[in-house]
């Protein structure tokens, strides 16, 4: 919303809400010789994804169409169709940012002990990771230092890191898991490790806040979009 | 060090338990059913994996083996979870067992059949036929959608239309008739996935790492998986070689996706065009091995052996 609000100052942007597709009255999506996503909201509206230059993806919950109103014995099987649908007409919107993955509709939310290894392989110091049948269930998205911990939480677009100055080894790996990550927008929480000053990783994910970036991302996404062919 | 997991009676498991054996190579079983008997603990550090495996009593580092191959099934469908609630504590325990097995096979080095990652792809068919045309394979005319109306118009404009799921859920591909027609008002709850038949000759391609083994199916069935209920005649299935450009095709594929091993659906028309519909990342690979003599559970055992990741 935020990104929205901003951007449209300089901007001809729309907002869409996953509240606004999940009672779209028709979708009409075609791969083939082309491939068309078309969907008529409740009001008449009719959103055609050609219309658009490029698409800013923040989809967190799965525009799920009915499924969920479906009888009990089918309401598993419609809501992963919907899933599924959603993930394809995603990916075939224009110069989508934050393209939907098999891991995320926003890009890929990775557990801990793929980002603890891709943020190991970027450079960063990384605290050790553990996790066996007993203390699973809260390991994938919990980040790798305490709570308590002092933190600098950052966000990065194309090739610059928002957020706080970095030393440049530290920001080198934040680039560098940027690129691994595959995802254009990327949030990186990193901690001071004890009471020195050296940062270690903490965690990541594919949908940061994007006021983190403030003013300077907003100008930089703007710059993207006019980029972007007609 | 091989680990081999999931119930080890079903088919392709046991093939490549057996082309294991046969090798010589040193091996472990875990038994999906037994899992109370099992502990598994993951640990990362400094950008090694490392860890233990206990299997009913004996405890082997999780960095001993060069490669895996686990045929999971879900485990809530366990025979040993069915008189249990999710939350139990054996529930937990056995999801607890699972995610860590899987977290291990998505970092670990080596040949890990398959990641979970690349192979949740399969997810969604379209998406994946989204990749799958990247690669360089016509994919069938597809429309997938909420509108009779539409529906009725793509079916104006190809001579024989089919549905079928757009998840992974598997589904029986149907050809569309006047009975489905009738009904057609039912997908306005739920968006459907139709697409123009395409004739020819289906062909199921394994990959294996880099290489491929292909059997043609013969059948008048819509969908050869179910063609005794379709047409009352089972396929029939003969071994094939691919030229060298479309096996290299099958292989990038693969690789793309970030598969050690995949069954790929084709289909090659008349004027030698190749449709490609689906990459299986998880191929009961032995009912083919079984109709043509394909050494395909023996590529499988020497894949994981050469204890190298192909993507």
């Amino acid at each position: 919303m935020w990104v929205y609000e901003e951007l449209s100052k300089t901007v001809d942007c729309e907002l869409i809400r996953s509240s606004d597709l999940d009672l779209a009255r028709r979708w009409e999506h075609r791969l083939g010789d082309r491939d068309t996503v078309e969907i008529e909201l409740e009001d008449g509206t009719v959103i055609c994804g050609s219309a658009y230059r490029g698409v800013l993806n923040r989809t967190a919950a799965i525009p799920a169409c009915l499924a969920p109103y479906a009888v009990e014995p089918d309401r598993d099987y419609a809501m992963g169709e919907a899933a599924a649908f959603a993930m394809s007409w995603l990916a075939c919107l224009p110069n989508v940012l934050n393209r939907p993955t098999p891991l995320g509709m926003s890009g890929a939310w990775r557990h801990m002990s793929d980002w603890a290894m891709l943020a190991g392989a970027a450079g960063f110091n990384v605290p050790d990771y553990r996790q066996d049948q007993d203390d699973w269930s809260d390991k994938g998205q919990r980040a790798l230092v305490p709570e308590q911990s002092r933190r600098v939480s950052l966000v990065s677009f194309g090739s610059r890191i928002y957020g706080a100055p970095l030393p440049a080894n530290v920001e080198q790996a934040c680039l560098r898991l940027h690129q691994l990550a595959e995802v254009d927008f990327l949030g990186v929480e990193l901690a001071y490790q004890d009471a020195s000053d050296e940062l270690i990783f903490s965690y990541a994910t594919p949908w940061p806040d994007l006021r983190i970036g403030g003013n300077d991302l907003i100008a930089d996404l703007a710059a993207y979009i006019d980029e972007l062919p007609l | 060090m091989i680990l081999l997991g999931g119930i080890l009676s079903e088919p392709p498991l046991r093939l490549v338990i057996d082309r294991l054996r046969e090798l010589g190579a040193e091996i472990v079983t875990l038994n999906q059913r037994r899992f109370p008997q099992c502990a598994v603990r993951l640990e990362i550090s400094k950008g090694r994996v490392g860890g233990v495996l206990d299997v009913e009593g004996t405890t082997y580092p999780l960095a001993g083996f060069a490669g895996a191959y686990l045929r999971l099934i879900d485990d809530l469908e366990l025979p040993e979870l069915r008189a249990e609630s999710e939350d139990s504590a054996l529930a937990r325990k056995c999801r607890g067992i699972h995610d860590t097995l899987l977290r291990w096979m998505d970092v670990a080095p080596g040949c890990m059949i398959n990641r979970s990652s690349p192979s949740a792809s399969n997810m969604s068919k379209p998406f994946q036929a989204q990749i799958v045309r990247r690669v360089g394979f016509r994919i069938p005319e597809t429309l997938i959608t909420t509108d009779p109306d539409a529906v009725r118009a793509f079916r104006a404009a190809h001579s024989r239309i089919i549905y079928k799921s757009i998840s992974g859920t598997r589904s029986v591909v149907q050809t569309i008739n006047a009975e489905d027609l009738d009904r057609l008002d039912d997908i306005r709850w739920c968006p459907t996935q139709f697409q123009a038949f395409v004739e020819g000759t289906e062909v199921r391609v394994h990959v294996v790492g880099n290489q491929t083994f292909a059997a043609a199916v013969r059948t008048e069935a819509t969908d050869y998986r179910y063609a005794v209920q379709q047409t009352g005649t089972p396929a029939e299935l003969r071994p094939v070689i691919l030229s060298d450009e479309l096996a290299a095709r099958c292989v990038r594929l693969n690789q793309t996706i970030g598969l050690e091993i995949s069954g790929i659906d084709l289909k090659v028309t008349p004027d030698d065009q190749v449709y490609c519909f689906e990459v299986n990342p998880s191929p009961a690979f032995s009912y083919y091995e079984q109709h043509t003599g394909l050494p395909i559970a023996q590529a499988i055992a020497e894949h994981l052996l050469s204890g190298q990741r192909s993507v």
